[in-house]
C-alpha cells in the first residue's frame, strides 16, 4: 500500500531529514512507527499524505503520489496531527459539514464511537478538553473507514482509561483493507495493538518487521544479574531487562517493545528483513 | 477519469457547503459587521445629501479587506494541514474560495452599500422631510467617461485579485506584506509605463521624471454606442497591464496552493 524509495528530504537548508529511505507496508496492517524526538516520524507521515513534497526518491500510495493531492487519494486518507485546530462549532455540526467529504464514512459508527469515547453530538469542540477534541478526532478518523490513517502521538493528551479505549476501539474498527500508521514515542501505549514495528532514526529505516516475527526471533526476560550474553540488557528495579536470541524450542515471549526499539537505538539489533 | 480529480461539480458543492457550514460564524458577522460599519460610514458622509460614490468606495475598500481574507484556515499552519487534506481537487478549493470571497463578497457588500443608503434615504426622507438625491447604479459604477471608467474598473479587479492571491503568499506580518507589496507593484507598473513612453515615445524636451502623460499618440480609436473613444499609447498600456494583472495573479495564487506545504 505504501511504497516509498529512495526518499531524501530536507527542511529548507537545513541537513537531510531522510537520505536514501525506502520503506514499504502493506494493508491490513497496524503499524507503528517509532524513532527518536527529531527522527522524522511526523515529517514522514506527512510526505505519506502529501503535505511535504520529497527533494528526490518517491512515494506512492495505492497508485497515487500524494503530493500531488488528487481528491480520490485524499478521500482515502485520514490524518490525526499531533497538533491540531478545530472551528468552534458542535460535533453534529462538524460531522455535518465535513462527513460528506468522504465517501465511505459511516454516520452509525460514528455516533457509536462518540458513545464510546463518551461524547455527545450537540458538545461544542472549542469547549472540550485537548484529550476530548483527540477522542473526538479519532472517531472521526475510524467512521471515515479511509483506507489509510495516519495518527500522529494519538495518545497524547489521553487519560489512561481513554488510551485503553482507544486501544480497543481502534482494534475493532479497521478492516483488513486499511492501514493504520500510528506513530509515537509512547511505545507503551502501542504495543499490545500494533502488528508491525517501523524504527526511523538518523535519517534512515533502521527496523522494519512484524511483531508476530519479533516475538518468533527474540526472548524478552527478566533476570537478576547481568547476561553477557544477551542481545541487551537494561537494568531495572526488579534486575535486568534481557533481549536474547530465540530458539525454536524455546516459549515466544510478550515482546517489550520499549527495551526493543532502545536495543535498535543502540545498534545491538540489526535489521535483517 | 482525469477531469474527475480535477473537478467535480457534486465535490465542489459539497466543499462549499463544508465552508460555509465551519465557517458560518465567521461569515455571518462579517455581514452584521459590514452592514452596521456601512450604515454608520453613511450617516458619517450624509447630511441632507448623500455622497454615494464615497460611500461606494469605502464598500470597495471593506471588500478588499475582506477578500484579503479568503483561505482563513491559511493562516494557521495546524489549520493549513487540515484544509489541504481535505477531499477535494486544488482547483475546488481555490474555486470555493473565489466563489465566497469575491464573487459572494461583491454581491453581499453590493447589497449591504444599498441597502444602507437606502435605509439613509429613508430615514432622511421621512423623518427630515427632505428631498434627497436620487440613487442610481449607474452613476456610481461610471466614473467619469467610459474609457477611464474602464480603466478604473480593471485596475479594481486587479487589485482585488491581487489581494485574494496574495494570502497565499504571506503567513507572518500579512497584512504589511500584503500593503507593502501592493505598492511596489503598483510603483512597477508605473515605472513600465514611464519607460514604455520613453523608449517607444521619446520626448527630447521633457526628463525622464517629467510629465508622464506627454508624449501621447492615438494608438486606435473605438466606436462604443453613439461615442467614439480614443485610446493613446499610456492608455493601452495601462489597459494591458490592468487586464492581464488579474488573471496573472489568479493563476499564480493557483499554482501557490497546489505546491502548498504544511
Amino acid at each position: 500500500m505504501i511504497e516509498i524509495r529512495n526518499l531524501s528530504f530536507k527542511y529548507g537548508k537545513r541537513e537531510p531529514l531522510f537520505d536514501d529511505l525506502s520503506l514499504q507496508v502493506d494493508a491490513g496492517r497496524i503499524a507503528g512507527l517509532l524513532g527518536k524526538n527529531g527522527a522524522g516520524k511526523s515529517t514522514l507521515l506527512r510526505l505519506v499524505a502529501g503535505l511535504l513534497t520529497p527533494q528526490s526518491g518517491s512515494v506512492c500510495v495505492d497508485g497515487f503520489v500524494p503530493s500531488q493531492r488528487n481528491p480520490l487519494y485524499l478521500s482515502e486518507v485520514c490524518m490525526i496531527p499531533e497538533e491540531f485546530s478545530l472551528p468552534s462549532i458542535s460535533i453534529a455540526a462538524y460531522i455535518r459539514a465535513v462527513a460528506p467529504l468522504y465517501p465511505t464514512f459511516d454516520r452509525d459508527k460514528m455516533a457509536q464511537l462518540l458513545g464510546e469515547f463518551e461524547l455527545q453530538p450537540q458538545d461544542r469542540l472549542h469547549r472540550l478538553s485537548h484529550g476530548q477534541r483527540k477522542k473526538f478526532l479519532i472517531a472521526f478518523a475510524l467512521a471515515s473507514n479511509c483506507r489509510l490513517l495516519l495518527l500522529d502521538e494519538p495518545t497524547n493528551g489521553l487519560d489512561i482509561p481513554s488510551k485503553s479505549l482507544f486501544r480497543r476501539v481502534l482494534v475493532g474498527s479497521i478492516s483488513d483493507e486499511q492501514l493504520v500508521v500510528i506513530s509515537t514515542h509512547q511505545v507503551k501505549d502501542i504495543d499490545t495493538v500494533i502488528d508491525a514495528l517501523i524504527v526511523v532514526d538518523d535519517g534512515a529505516l533502521v527496523f522494519e518487521d512484524d511483531m508476530a516475527a519479533i516475538g518468533q526471533k527474540y526472548l524478552f526476560e527478566t533476570t537478576p544479574l547481568a547476561d553477557a550474553n544477551a542481545l541487551y540488557a537494561e537494568q531495572s528495579v526488579a534486575g535486568y531487562r534481557v533481549i536474547r536470541a530465540r530458539s525454536d524450542e524455546q516459549e515466544e515471549t510478550t515482546v517489550d517493545l520499549e527495551l526493543f526499539f532502545n536495543a535498535i537505538i543502540h545498534h545491538k539489533i540489526q535489521m535483517t528483513k | 477519469m482525469k477531469m474527475h480529480a480535477f473537478f467535480s461539480f457534486s465535490r465542489f458543492v459539497r466543499l462549499l457547503a463544508c465552508d460555509l457550514q465551519l465557517n458560518f460564524k465567521r461569515y455571518l458577522l462579517t455581514v452584521v459587521g459590514g452592514l452596521i460599519l456601512l450604515f454608520v460610514i453613511t450617516a458619517m458622509n450624509t447630511s441632507y445629501h448623500i455622497n454615494y460614490q464615497s460611500i461606494f468606495w469605502i464598500t470597495l475598500l471593506l471588500l478588499g479587506v475582506i477578500i484579503g481574507c479568503s483561505f482563513p484556515e491559511m493562516s494557521d499552519k495546524k489549520t493549513t494541514a487540515n484544509y489541504l487534506m481535505l477531499p477535494a481537487s486544488n482547483f475546488e478549493k481555490y474555486l470555493s474560495q473565489i466563489v465566497i470571497y469575491i464573487l459572494g463578497g461583491t454581491f453581499i457588500f453590493m447589497l449591504l452599500f444599498y441597502i444602507d443608503v437606502h435605509l439613509m434615504r429613508w430615514i432622511l426622507q421621512t423623518r427630515h422631510q427632505v428631498h434627497v438625491n436620487i440613487f442610481e447604479w449607474k452613476n456610481i459604477l461610471s466614473m467619469g467617461g467610459y474609457k477611464f471608467t474602464w480603466m478604473i474598473w480593471v485596475i479594481i479587479i486587479s487589485v482585488g485579485c491581487y489581494l485574494f492571491a496574495v494570502r497565499l503568499f504571506f503567513r507572518r506580518y500579512a497584512v504589511v506584506k500584503t500593503a507593502f507589496s501592493l505598492v511596489i507593484l503598483i510603483l512597477l507598473a508605473l515605472c513600465s509605463i514611464a519607460v514604455w513612453l520613453r523608449l517607444f515615445y521619446p520626448c527630447p524636451n521633457c526628463d525622464f521624471i517629467g510629465d508622464l502623460n506627454i508624449p501621447h499618440r492615438i494608438v486606435f480609436r473605438c466606436h462604443i454606442g453613439e461615442g467614439i473613444y480614443s485610446f493613446d499609447n499610456e492608455d493601452v498600456l495601462t489597459l494591458v497591464i490592468f487586464n492581464v494583472s488579474w488573471i496573472v495573479f489568479l493563476v499564480l495564487g493557483y499554482f501557490k496552493l497546489k505546491e502548498k506545504q504544511s
